[in-house]
C-alpha cells in the first residue's frame, strides 16, 4: 500500500491528476487513444487478410505493418503507464484492470504469432496456415476484452459487468447479421471453378 | 441557432434509452471507440502506404480492406449520432447548448469535415485512379502523397479533439 501512495502522490502524478492543463491527463488519455488506434486497428487488419479477407494482398508485403503495431504498443505501455500512476491506488486494486493486461498480453502474443507466420512466408504464393488463422480470430476477441475491460474501468464494477454482457449480445448480433450478408453476397460471386481444377479432381474421382 | 440546434438534436427516444440503461452509455462508447480504432487504423495503413512507407504492399488488393474502414465509419457516425441526440440524459445539457460552447466539439467537427473534403479530392483530382495500380515498390504521385498525409493528419486530429470534449465548456457559463 506504501508503494501505491508513492506512485500515486509523486509530483508527475498530482500535475497529471490536478493541473487544469489541457495538456496534462485529457492530452495523456487522447494519446492512448491514438496509440490503441495503431496498434488496435492494424493488428486487425493484418488478421482481416488472415481469415480471407483481401486474399490477393501477399502474406510477405505485410511485415511491415508489424513495426506500426509494436509502435502503437510503445505508445501506450507508456501513456498507459503514467495513466495508472496518477490514480494508482484505484486502478491497481480493480480486477477490471487485470483483466484488461491479461487481454493485451494476450493479443500480443497472437500478434508475435501473425507476425512469425508473415515472416514465414517467403513465397509470394504462400497460404495462410491454419494456426495463423486461429490466431486471427482469437485476436479479435482479445481486443474486444481489452478495449471494453479499459473502457469501463471509467464506471462502477456492476455497469462493467452489465456493459460487458451488452457487448457480447451486440457482437453476436452483428456477427450473425454479417455471416449472412457474406454468405449471400460471396454465394452470388463466387468464382468458377478454375478448369485446371475441375480436371484435377474429376481425375482423382475416375481412380476411385 | 443555440435553439433550432437544441430542438433538432434532442432525441426523447435516445434520452429514454440512455437514461433508462445503465449499459447503455459505455456501450456506446466501447462502440465509438471498436468503430474509430477499425477507421483510423485502416485507412491509416493506406494512408501510410500511399505516402512510401511499407513499399512492398501493392495498393490495389490492401483497398480491399477498405470495406472494413467504411464499417468503423458507420459505427462512429451511428453511435455518435445517439452521443448528440442523448447527452442531455448524461449531464443535463442539451445538445445545441454544448454544439455552441464546447471548442474542442468544434474544432473535432471541422477535422471531421476537412477529412470528408479530402477524400473528395482524391477522387476528383484523380489521385484515387493513379494509386490504384501501384504494385511493390512504386511509388504514387507527390500530389496523392499530400493528400493521403492530410487524410491521416484529419483523422488523428479528429481522434485527438474528439477525446477532448469532456474537458471543453458545455455551457456559456462554463
Amino acid at each position: 500500500m506504501e508503494l501505491l501512495e508513492a506512485l500515486t502522490n509523486n509530483a508527475l502524478s498530482i500535475w497529471l491528476r490536478e493541473s487544469t492543463s489541457i495538456f496534462a491527463y485529457p492530452t495523456l488519455i487522447a494519446i492512448h487513444t491514438i496509440g490503441m488506434a495503431f496498434l488496435v486497428g492494424t493488428s486487425c487488419g493484418v488478421a482481416l487478410r488472415m481469415i480471407g479477407f483481401a486474399p490477393d494482398l501477399p502474406l510477405s508485403s505485410l511485415a511491415g505493418f508489424f513495426r506500426l503495431m509494436w509502435l502503437g504498443l510503445v505508445i501506450n505501455a507508456i501513456s498507459g503507464a503514467l495513466l495508472v500512476m496518477q490514480d494508482a491506488t484505484t486502478f491497481l486494486t480493480m480486477p477490471t484492470f487485470y483483466l484488461k493486461l491479461l487481454a493485451i498480453a494476450a493479443a500480443m502474443t497472437l500478434v508475435r504469432l501473425l507476425q512469425r507466420s508473415v515472416r514465414a512466408a517467403t513465397d509470394a504464393s504462400a497460404g495462410v496456415t491454419p494456426g495463423a488463422r486461429a490466431a486471427a480470430f482469437a485476436l479479435f476477441g482479445a481486443w474486444l476484452i481489452a478495449v471494453t475491460a479499459g473502457r469501463v474501468t471509467a464506471y462502477a464494477s456492476w455497469v462493467g459487468i452489465e456493459t460487458a454482457v451488452a457487448v457480447v449480445t451486440v457482437t453476436a448480433v452483428l456477427l450473425v447479421a454479417g455471416f449472412v450478408v457474406v454468405r449471400v453476397w460471396l454465394g452470388a460471386h463466387r468464382p468458377p471453378v478454375r478448369r485446371a481444377d475441375a480436371r484435377a479432381r474429376a481425375a482423382t474421382l475416375a481412380k476411385h | 441557432m443555440e435553439d433550432i440546434l437544441n430542438s433538432l438534436l434532442r432525441w426523447p427516444i435516445v434520452e429514454d434509452y440512455f437514461r433508462t440503461y445503465s449499459w447503455a452509455w459505455p456501450l456506446n462508447e466501447v462502440t465509438h471507440f471498436v468503430g474509430l480504432t477499425l477507421l483510423v487504423g485502416i485507412v491509416g495503413m493506406f494512408d501510410l502506404r500511399i505516402m512510401g512507407a511499407f513499399k512492398s504492399v501493392p495498393v490495389n488488393p490492401l483497398r480491399r480492406l477498405l470495406p472494413w474502414s467504411v464499417l468503423g465509419f458507420v459505427l462512429v457516425s451511428f453511435t455518435g449520432l445517439l452521443f448528440a441526440t442523448g447527452v442531455y440524459a448524461n449531464i443535463s445539457v442539451p445538445t445545441g447548448t454544448v454544439i455552441v460552447n464546447d471548442g474542442y466539439l468544434q474544432i473535432k467537427l471541422i477535422f471531421y469535415f476537412l477529412a470528408g473534403l479530402n477524400l473528395l479530392l482524391f477522387y476528383t483530382t484523380g489521385m484515387a485512379r493513379a494509386v490504384e495500380n501501384l504494385g511493390p515498390g512504386e511509388d504514387a504521385p507527390p500530389l496523392a502523397k499530400t493528400i493521403a498525409g492530410a487524410s491521416l493528419g484529419c483523422w488523428l486530429a479528429v481522434v485527438y479533439f474528439g477525446r477532448l470534449i469532456p474537458w471543453g465548456q458545455f455551457t456559456s457559463a462554463g
